[in-house]
Parts: structure tokens; sequence; C-alpha cells
């Protein structure tokens, strides 16, 4: 038995969710990603899905998807076997290794660009690309000069 | 010819937003007809001018990367006169979901940019990450400026940052150049040589043109206005007329 207009339901759940979404503190948000789940990301990697009305724990709740955009990255040794899984927007944390003489890893993991470039772009990765990572256990001085061997090779003619 | 000068670094705290804003302010204070793109969602380069974000709901840049209004549409003035702003408004959040079904959206700003006929210059501010807003501002510029704070582990992170310009370079704008590294929070170049390597500085410089920007307390407002004879003012202005007359 149909007492209402469905439209007006549905148009009235949109104004809220939109209305919530307005006064979002995005700040929070990325804090507590931060310290709940070492995700240091920033709003952009962030989209809203979707949004939904609850009951959680209880009580009412307005449930608020977000699309999180992580990149993983899995350690594998030269014996085939994972020794670590690394979300590259955790913070850096010191690294540790099972085996004293295994030899040091860096603990910068290479993150990738968020969007690849449109397909047919050269294939042959440039100097500046090539070049070694720079990584945390580099002195400040090889550090710099890294740099500036990039920025050279950036602004080569 | 117009000049689109992104300034990007993906840490928080680089001096992203206050390298913006006032490289912005000096450019137009030296009458280049200026244009300030706030693409970061925080919106703080808009609040910097005096735009804050209740102001910009429905009327900043997101609205011309969905195709609803031109960048003509969209600019409004400051209170210099040579410089307007597109302010970055809240919905510029929801870039990364709409344009990640189109493709080449990475180009989608420098599209948009290309209409912005009455500026020489045009200023973008960036978020602190290196997601679609970050690339798009790659994309789209001739010049990037990298504000950097003066230390080791700003460099490893610049490092990133610069591996990720090459990559854009080389795929999707090959014009693509580094203008200036900004050592920020840093009074003179002597004090950058001796927090980083001197001789790598100095190599740097013979490719980049390396700066320094004074101390400058939070930002309560473009720096020429608060104290035009400031040092912070002074390098900011040297920023400007570098980028002017390269």
């Amino acid at each position: 038995m149909k007492i209402t207009d469905a439209r007006a339901i549905q148009t009235g759940e949109k104004d809220l969710m939109d209305a919530i979404l307005r006064d979002l503190d995005w700040a929070m948000i990325e804090e507590t990603l931060k310290t709940k789940y070492s995700l240091n990301l920033g709003a952009d990697r962030m989209a809203f899905r979707q949004g939904d009305l609850v009951v959680h724990q209880n009580q009412v709740a307005y449930k608020l998807d977000f699309d999180v955009q992580v990149t993983l990255s899995v350690m594998v040794d030269r014996k085939g076997e994972c020794f670590d899984v690394v979300t590259t927007a955790a913070e850096e944390k010191p690294h540790t290794t099972e085996d004293s003489s295994r030899a040091a890893a860096p603990d910068q993991v290479e993150d990738s660009v968020a969007n690849d470039p449109e397909p047919g772009s050269a294939s042959a990765p440039t100097p500046a690309e090539a070049s070694p990572f720079i990584t945390s256990n580099m002195d400040t001085s090889r550090m710099a000069s890294e740099i500036a061997d990039l920025i050279a090779d950036i602004n080569r003619p | 010819m117009k000049k689109i000068i992104s300034v990007i670094n993906q840490r928080q705290g680089a001096g992203k937003t206050a390298t913006a804003v006032n490289l912005a302010v000096c450019l137009g204070l030296m009458e280049k007809p200026t244009l300030l793109v706030d693409f970061d969602p925080q919106g703080d380069a808009s609040a910097c001018l005096g735009v804050g974000s209740e102001q910009t709901s429905g009327n900043g840049i997101y609205q011309a990367l969905a195709g609803r209004r031109t960048l003509a549409d969209l600019q409004r003035d400051t209170d210099f006169d040579f410089l307007k702003l597109v302010p970055a408004g809240i919905d510029l959040f929801a870039a990364e979901a709409d344009a990640s079904a189109m493709a080449g959206k990475e180009t989608l700003l420098r599209d948009i940019l290309a209409g912005a006929g009455n500026a020489d210059y045009v200023v973008v501010d960036t978020p602190s990450s290196m997601g679609f807003l970050t690339v798009s501002a790659l994309a789209a510029a001739h010049v990037v400026v990298v504000p950097v704070q003066c230390h080791r582990d700003a460099l490893l992170h610049l490092g990133y940052l610069l591996k990720v310009v090459a990559k854009v370079r080389s795929g999707i704008n090959m014009g693509l150049r580094i203008g200036a590294v900004v050592f920020t929070r840093c009074d003179t170049m002597e004090e950058a040589y001796a927090q980083v390597d001197a001789d790598a500085l100095k190599n740097m410089s013979s490719s980049v043109f390396v700066t320094t920007v004074a101390r400058f307390d939070g930002l309560q407002g473009p720096a020429p206005v608060a104290d035009i004879m400031a040092k912070v003012s002074e390098d900011y202005f040297d920023l400007a007329a570098h980028l002017v007359q390269e």
C-alpha cells in the first residue's frame, strides 16, 4: 500500500547525504586513517562512493562509503618467499629483517603515479626514471647529488 | 605566450600554498596578468585571498573539470588588479571519482587552462599527494616550482617527486621542466648549504634556479601585503622575477 511518493524519500535521502558530505572534516578522516590504519593518504586518494542510513552497534548511523586508493607492494626475497607487504601510503617504519646477513633493503618502496600516462607513451624509461631510487640509507650528500642529476636530466633540452 | 607554473610537493608542510599564493601576488604586483588556480580541495590558497569555502561551493575549478562551467565563468577578481583567482571548491574532492572513467583524464586541466586567454601567467596550487589532481597539474605545466623544506627527510621525498615528474614528462608533457627549487623556511643559501650538501646544491644550480625563502610564520595573507620590505617578500619577488626572465 503506497502512501507517499518514492521520489520524495529518495530526494530527501540524497539531500541529507549531500549535506553531511559538505560538512565533512576531511582532515579528521585523514588523521583517523593515519592513526588507526597507518595510511597516510591525501584527500585526493579518497573518493566518496555512496551513503546510507543503517543501524550499527544498536544505534542509527549514517554509513559513508569511500573508495580509497592504496598501492600495495609485496616484498619477495631471493628464495621466492614473501617477507613483507607494505602499503606505499603507510608512514615509513624502521626496516627489520629476520636474517641479519641479508643485504639491507631500501626503506622506501617505490610508489607509482596514481594514473598512468596514456597508452602508447614511450616504453623506454628516461635516465631520470631509470636511475636508482633515492633511499633513506643514502647519506645526505649522495641524496642531494642524485637529486641534482635527476633535475639535470629532466631539464635537459 | 602564457606560462603555466604548477607548485608541487607531495609532502604536507613544504610550503606549496604559501609559495603559490605569494608567487602569484608578486607577479600581479609586477603588473603581469596572472591567474591563480587553487587545485587543492583544502582551498587554502583561496582562503589566503579572502575566498572561503562557503563562497566557492559550486563555483570552483571542479565545475570546469566537469564541463559545466568555463574558466572565464569561474574567475573572480582579487584585491590585486592584475591577479585573478579560480577557487578550489569543496566539490573538487569529487574530481578523482568523476574523472576516473574518462580516457586522457590527466590532460583535462591542460585543456581548460588553454582558455585562460587573458593571463600571461597561471600559477596552480596543488594538494599534498601524488594523485590525479597533482598529475594533472604536472601535465598542464610548462614549469614546476618545487618548495621543499631544508632537511634530509624532505630530500628523500623530493627524489620520489622528481621521478614522477620525469615520468609525466616522458609520457604526456614533454615540455615540462623544473623551474625552481625553493628551500622554504630557510633564510639564506648558506643555511641551505649547511643542511644539505653545498657541492650538490651548487651542482643543482647549474640545471635549475635554486633559492631560499625566509621563515614566514603561518600564512597570514600574502607576504608583500603584510610587509613588503620583509626578507620573505624580497625572496618571493626574486622567484617571480626569475620565472619572468627565464
